[in-house]
């Protein structure tokens, strides 16, 4: 826990990142709070009651943490499997996984699930470092086709294989 | 003995062809998903939920627990050759199993840690069958204020215990009790936090939730700090077996680990990390040698191995006879039970013993067939590392999209998968741990549906959450939990040491 001698000013600002996000969470709760009745009844507690707790005690939450980063807390990684925490964050690895994973959202309703597997399946192995797209875009759609097929005949609805082309 | 009749009754369930079948697909499953890093007993679970839908509860739970405890086992198997640890509860294997390893006793360590585990699991499973069913009967007297207290004691407990901070601890906590408010009030029909979606009136989906958390997570953490290291196995020659000198340093740690384990994971956030640390410490004290820990020492491997798995099996006791899960997995399995209408807790003995005593029976099996897919075959297993990193990962996200798209292939959830995984990312890089969350989700509506019953029962007077001697009891350990530290923190405060490390 001991801060770096002068570090980035985005390093600074994202210092701050739990602790806003925490208390933008908590203020989301209780504005809601305000629409649902606290009490009900003889019941003695309403739908509101825990929705106001639970973003009563976000926003303590939220303040505590801020407290942390002013006395200077700086909020370390995970030790993770296959992660190296010392080495700067990349935002190549991390926007190409994070377009795998988004990219889906629209696509496998449109183009079935197996074409959207292998969309996100390439945009992943892209992230981990492999240099061969095609090869992954083909093998991601084999994948995809594989599960898909098994899943089905499992009972898992996953829509058609290819809903454009009719399938 | 009625418990003898019971667990006699589990076994012709458990022994039946397609469940023992089961019971072997899940063993593999759980041993392959430990050696695997990226995914863990948790995801597994979750990503079988919406497959095991067209089984029976009790092929279903058959599978899950092998998951469970093969996981333990794989786990051990990736710490003693390449150091890196699959599972949590494998962290001291990989100290002292990997050094031994190095030293060229890389079969004496994958001998004891899969004997250790065998032994200490199956007496682990004794004392479950034992327990248990004492256990369901005190929880006949549990009413709603019994079980609102438990519900907070397990969100203590869970959030002072697992990470690196309570503060930390308790935010995730709260954000998975906010999650768990999302969607249609059951009292009032009203929506709840749904911002007038109609896919959220039913709440969000623990698998959504899951999947997002522990794999999209995990998957845009490790893009993002990429470890160039090549992994390094270590070859294993020669059998995988044990000299005489080696039992002789083994069989008393196994019977102490076991003995550390399992009252431990019956606790409430007793999980399986601790009462390894616990058991390599105490090994450590009790050996003749203590120069040799940290430097190879097969207690060091044999007592930790034992316990992680004596863990395992009380991790089932409070998950079986109160619902109370006390770990991340243990979480997911209460969320499948809730998944097949049934309720565990005492009824579920008494309702569906042929589901709760073959499960319990299909764990005995399930230790002897992951010793046998384990003793033998630990170099097969360790093959799976070679699918390289990326397709690893790749194939995660596919499998995850599979849970999320199956359950009713709708664009929204999807977008929940990636929202709420950018979110698992944010825990990832603050160190703020992903278990109380889950806690949170899935017992959060049993708190608030059992506050809401006993203050009915009440009349709206709080004081009856506090009348019956268990709930409060229950209610003042929880209490202290989170007093402790903060009295201790206020403390050192006092005495104004400028570190920040006790807040932390």
């Amino acid at each position: 826990m001991t801060a770096a001698a002068k570090p980035f000013p985005v390093r600074r600002l994202s210092r701050w990142s739990l602790p806003v996000g925490v208390l933008i969470l908590g203020a989301i709760l209780l504005r809601e709070a305000t629409d649902l009745p606290l009490t009900q009844a003889y019941a003695g507690i309403g739908p509101g009651f825990f929705v106001l707790a639970i973003g009563l005690v976000l926003t303590a939450l939220g303040l505590a943490l801020s407290y942390q980063v002013m006395r200077g807390a700086i909020f370390e990684p995970e030790e993770t499997e296959g992660a190296d925490i010392g080495r700067p964050m990349s935002w190549t690895g991390f926007l190409t996984a994070a377009a795998g994973v988004f990219l889906p959202i629209g696509l496998i309703g449109h183009a079935g699930f197996p074409l959207g597997g292998a969309v996100a399946y390439a945009f992943i192995t892209r992230a981990y470092g492999s240099r061969k797209p095609l090869a992954d875009v083909l093998i991601g759609f084999a994948v995809a086709s594989i599960t898909w097929f098994a899943f089905t005949r499992l009972g898992v609805q996953l829509g058609g294989f290819f809903p454009p082309g009719g399938f | 003995m009625a418990v003898l009749d019971a667990l006699m009754h589990g076994f012709a369930v458990a022994l039946q062809p397609m469940n023992l079948l089961w019971a072997l697909v899940g063993c593999a499953l759980g041993t392959a998903i430990g050696v695997l890093p990226g995914i863990g007993p948790a995801l597994t679970i979750t990503l079988l939920l919406p497959v095991t839908v067209t089984m029976s509860p009790t092929a279903a739970f058959i599978i899950f627990a092998g998951v469970f405890y093969g996981a333990m086992y794989g786990g051990s198997t990736t710490s003693i050759l390449i150091n890196t640890p699959g599972e949590s509860g494998s962290m001291i294997t990989a100290l002292e199993g990997n050094r031994m390893a190095r030293n060229g006793r890389g079969a004496a360590a994958l001998a004891t840690a899969a004997i250790g585990s065998f032994v200490a699991g199956t007496i682990g499973t004794i004392l479950l069958t034992v327990a248990a069913p004492t256990i369901s009967e005190i929880a006949f007297v549990f009413g709603p204020a019994e079980y609102f207290a438990l519900a907070v004691l397990a969100f203590t407990s869970v959030s002072v215990v697992l990470g690196a901070s309570i503060l930390r601890g308790l935010v995730s906590l709260f954000f998975g009790l906010a999650l768990a408010v999302m969607g249609t009030d059951y009292q009032a029909g009203l929506p709840r936090l749904t911002f007038g979606v109609p896919e959220l009136s039913d709440g969000i989906g623990i698998t959504v939730v899951l999947v997002a958390m522990f794999a999209v997570g995990e998957i845009l953490f490790v893009a993002s700090r990429l470890s160039r290291e090549p992994q390094k196995v270590i070859a294993v020659n020669g059998p995988i077996a044990m000299s005489r000198e080696d039992w002789q340093r083994s069989w008393k740690p196994w019977l102490r680990g076991a003995a550390l384990g399992f009252p431990i994971g019956v606790m409430p956030a007793g999980g399986s990390e601790i009462p390894t640390l616990l058991s390599y410490t105490l090994e450590r004290r009790l050996s003749k040698n203590p120069e040799e820990f940290g430097h190879g020492a097969i207690e060091g491997v044999a007592g930790p191995e034992a316990a992680n798995n004596a863990a395992v099996a009380g991790v089932m006791v409070p998950l079986l006879t109160l619902g109370l899960p006390t770990s991340a997995t243990a979480a997911v399995m209460l969320a499948a039970f809730q998944n097949y209408g049934l309720q565990p807790g005492p009824t579920l003995f008494t309702g569906n013993p042929e589901l709760v005593w073959g499960v319990i029976a299909s764990l005995y099996i399930g230790n002897l067939m992951l010793l046998v897919l384990n003793l033998p075959m630990a170099r097969v297993w360790v093959k799976l590392l070679a699918i390289p990193k990326p397709h690893l990962y790749a194939g995660i996200l596919i499998f995850s999209l599979v849970g999320v798209w199956g359950l009713s292939q709708s664009w929204v959830e999807l977008l929940a998968l990636a929202l709420l995984g950018l979110v698992g990312y944010g825990f990832r890089c603050c160190s703020v741990p992903i278990a109380p969350a889950l806690i949170g989700l899935i017992l959060g509506p049993m708190a608030e549906l059992q506050l809401r019953r006993a203050l009915a029962i009440g009349q709206g007077d709080p004081m009856t959450l506090v009348s019956s001697p268990i709930a409060a009891g229950l209610l003042i350990v929880a209490a202290l939990l989170l007093l402790i530290p903060l009295l201790r923190f206020l403390r050192s405060r006092r005495n104004e040491t400028p570190s920040l490390t006790a807040a932390q």
